[in-house]
C-alpha cells in the first residue's frame, strides 16, 4: 500500500474518526460495545456493511437519486446483517441473544449512509474502498476500545475471562456508561492527535457555530429551511450545476411580492452604498451576443407571435435574474469589504 | 378511559421514564447533530414522530398475523424494514408531490426515516407486547423524546461553548459526550434501570 494510502487511512481513522469527532454511528457504541465480544461483532458487522454498501454505491448508486439510495442501504445493511447474525448465533449464543435487538438495528447505521453520500457517489472504486476500509477502521478502534474498558471495569473481565480487579463499576454497562468512556477516549485522542499532528484540529469535524439559533421562530419554515442532514450535499453539486438556471426560473415564477420588494430594496441600497462607497473595481458584465442573436431571431417573421412572446418573457426573465445574481453578489462583496474595514 | 391512560401511559414511558435516546442509546447520533443545530429540530422532530408511530401500528397490526407472530427476530427485522421502506417512500411522496417541499427538505426525510430510533421502536413494541394503543404511544413518546433530548444537549452545548474553564483536551466532542452521560444517568436514575432488551 503506498504511503498516500496509508496517510489517508490514518487521516480517517484517527485525525477524523468518525464517533470521536463527528459524533456519528454512536448508538451501536454505546449501546452494544459492553465487551469485547460484542464488540467484535459489532467490528466485523461495520466493516462488511461499509465496504459492500460504499462499493455497491459507487459501482451502481450513482445514477439515483439521494432520496432512494438511502432507502438502499437500510435494505443492503438488513441483507448483509442476516447471515451475520446466524453465524455470530453459531459461534457465540450466548452474546448473539444479549444484542439480538441492536444487530438488525446497526443496519441504519448512519456511518454506512453519510459515507455512501459524502465519498462513494463521488469517488472511484479505488477511493471508495480505502474510505470504506479506513472509516470502518476508525470506527471498530473505537468499538474495541470502547468494549474493552467497558468489560474490564464493569464486569471485571477480558473475553470472558476473569481478572483480579477489586472495583466493578457496573453502571459503564448501561448506555451512559457508553457516552462517558468515549467522552475520556475522545479527548485521549484528542490530546494524542494534537502531540503527534500539531497542525491538525479535529474539533473542526462538528461545527458548533449554529448551536445558538433558535429553534422556535422556523415552525412556518418547515418545508422552505434548507437543511444539509448529511453535513456536505452528496449529489448537489451536481445537481446544480444542470438546474441552476432552471431552479432559478422556478423561484422567479412563484413570485411572492415580498421577495421582489426586498431585492429592489437590496438593490437600492447596494446602489447608493456603490456610490458612498465610490468603488470602481465591480466591472460591467459585457452584454454578449446572444441578445443580439435573439432579436435577429425574433425579427423574422416566420416565428409565430405567441412563441415570440414566450421567448420575450424568458429572457425578461433570464434578465432580472440575472440583475437580481449580480446585484446579491456585490451586495455581499460591499458587506465583506466592509467587514473587513471594520476589522 | 383506558384508551388514553394506555396511550398516556406508552407515550411518556418512551419519553420521560425509558427516554429511548438517553436510557438505551437509540438515535443519540441523530439527536447529538441535531442538536448543534436546533433550527431544523421541529422539522426532523415531525418526521420522526411519524415514522415512528406510523411503522409501529403497522407492525403491532401485522403481528397479528400468526405468520407472522411466530418468525424470530430475522424475520421480524425483514418485516420492520419492509415497512419502514413503504412508509418511507409513501411520506417521500406527500412530502416531495403533495406538499412541494424543496430537495433538500426532501432529503432530511431518509435521516428521519432511517435511524436506530425509528427502527428500534417497533422493536421495544415487540419486545414489550404492545397493543395498537400503546404502540401509537410509544411512537409519539419516542418522537418527543428526540425532541427532549435535541433540546436538553443543545441547552448544555450552548453553556459548553461558552465555558473557559473546560480543559483544552475536553473542548467539543469529549465534553458533549460527558454532558450527554450525565444526561443519560439523570434519565436512567427516573427509570430506576437501563433499557434491558
Amino acid at each position: 500500500m503506498s504511503n498516500n494510502s496509508t496517510s489517508t487511512i490514518i487521516k480517517s481513522a484517527v485525525i477524523k474518526n468518525p464517533v470521536l469527532f463527528e459524533a456519528i454511528g454512536i448508538a451501536p457504541v454505546v449501546a452494544m460495545a459492553t465487551s469485547l465480544k460484542t464488540a467484535i461483532m459489532l467490528t466485523t458487522i461495520t466493516v462488511i456493511q461499509m465496504t459492500v454498501i460504499e462499493l455497491v454505491t459507487c459501482r451502481f448508486l450513482k445514477l439515483l437519486k439521494s432520496r432512494f439510495r438511502v432507502l438502499v442501504y437500510a435494505v443492503l445493511g438488513v441483507l448483509i446483517n442476516i447471515p451475520m447474525f446466524s453465524l455470530f448465533s453459531y459461534f457465540a449464543p450466548n452474546e448473539t441473544a444479549k444484542v439480538s435487538i441492536f444487530l438488525p438495528i446497526i443496519a441504519v447505521n448512519s456511518l454506512i449512509a453519510l459515507h455512501c453520500e459524502r465519498f462513494a457517489v463521488r469517488h472511484g472504486i479505488k477511493d471508495t474502498l480505502i474510505d470504506a476500509l479506513s472509516s470502518s477502521f476508525g470506527y471498530g478502534l473505537i468499538v474495541l476500545l470502547t468494549g474493552l474498558i467497558r468489560e474490564i471495569l464493569g464486569s471485571g473481565t477480558v473475553f470472558g475471562h476473569e481478572i483480579a480487579l477489586q472495583i466493578r463499576l457496573s453502571g459503564l454497562l448501561l448506555p451512559f456508561g457508553g457516552f462517558l468512556v468515549l467522552g475520556f477516549v475522545s479527548a485521549l485522542f484528542k490530546r494524542v492527535i494534537k502531540k503527534s499532528y500539531p497542525d491538525e484540529k479535529p474539533e473542526a469535524a462538528f461545527n458548533l457555530s449554529e448551536i445558538s439559533q433558535s429553534h422556535f421562530d422556523n415552525i412556518k419554515n418547515l418545508f422552505e429551511e434548507d437543511f444539509n442532514p448529511f453535513g456536505e450535499d452528496a449529489d448537489a453539486e451536481a445537481e446544480t450545476k444542470n438546474t441552476f438556471k432552471f431552479k432559478r426560473i422556478e423561484k422567479s415564477s412563484r413570485d411572492n411580492k415580498p421577495k421582489k420588494e426586498k431585492v429592489k430594496k437590496v438593490k437600492k441600497e447596494k446602489k447608493s452604498e456603490k456610490e458612498l462607497l465610490n468603488k470602481t473595481e465591480c466591472k460591467e458584465i459585457p452584454v454578449d451576443n446572444s441578445q443580439k442573436l435573439f432579436e435577429e431571431i425574433s425579427s423574422k417573421e416566420e416565428i409565430p407571435v405567441p412563441v415570440k412572446e414566450n421567448i420575450m418573457s424568458d429572457s425578461k426573465k433570464y434578465e432580472s435574474e440575472f440583475d437580481d445574481l449580480l446585484s446579491e453578489l456585490e451586495l455581499h462583496k460591499s458587506k465583506k469589504e466592509k467587514d473587513g474595514d471594520n476589522k | 378511559m383506558n384508551i388514553i391512560t394506555g396511550l398516556f401511559t406508552a407515550a411518556l414511558y418512551a419519553m420521560l421514564f425509558q427516554n429511548f435516546i438517553f436510557t438505551g442509546g437509540y438515535g443519540a447520533s441523530e439527536a447529538v447533530r441535531m442538536s448543534a443545530k436546533p433550527k431544523q429540530l421541529y422539522p426532523m422532530t415531525i418526521l420522526i414522530t411519524v415514522f415512528s408511530t406510523v411503522v409501529s401500528v403497522i407492525c403491532v397490526l401485522l403481528e397479528q398475523i400468526n405468520a407472522i407472530r411466530s418468525l424470530g427476530t430475522i424475520g421480524h427485522s425483514l418485516i420492520f424494514i419492509a415497512v419502514l421502506s413503504v412508509v418511507y417512500l409513501v411520506v417521500l411522496f406527500l412530502v416531495a408531490n403533495v406538499l412541494g417541499a424543496k430537495k433538500r427538505t426532501v432529503r432530511r426525510v431518509g435521516i428521519a426515516a432511517f435511524n436506530t430510533l425509528v427502527l428500534a421502536v417497533p422493536f421495544i413494541n415487540y419486545r414489550a407486547a404492545f397493543s395498537i394503543i400503546e404502540a401509537i404511544g410509544s411512537g409519539l413518546g419516542s418522537g418527543l423524546a428526540f425532541a427532549i433530548a435535541v433540546l436538553t444537549i443543545n441547552i448544555g452545548l450552548r453553556r459548553l461553548d461558552q465555558c473557559k474553564n473546560i480543559p483544552e483536551d475536553f473542548k467539543g466532542t469529549p465534553a458533549i459526550f460527558i454532558y450527554v452521560a450525565i444526561l443519560s444517568l439523570a434519565f436512567t436514575g427516573i427509570s430506576g434501570r437501563g433499557l434491558t432488551l
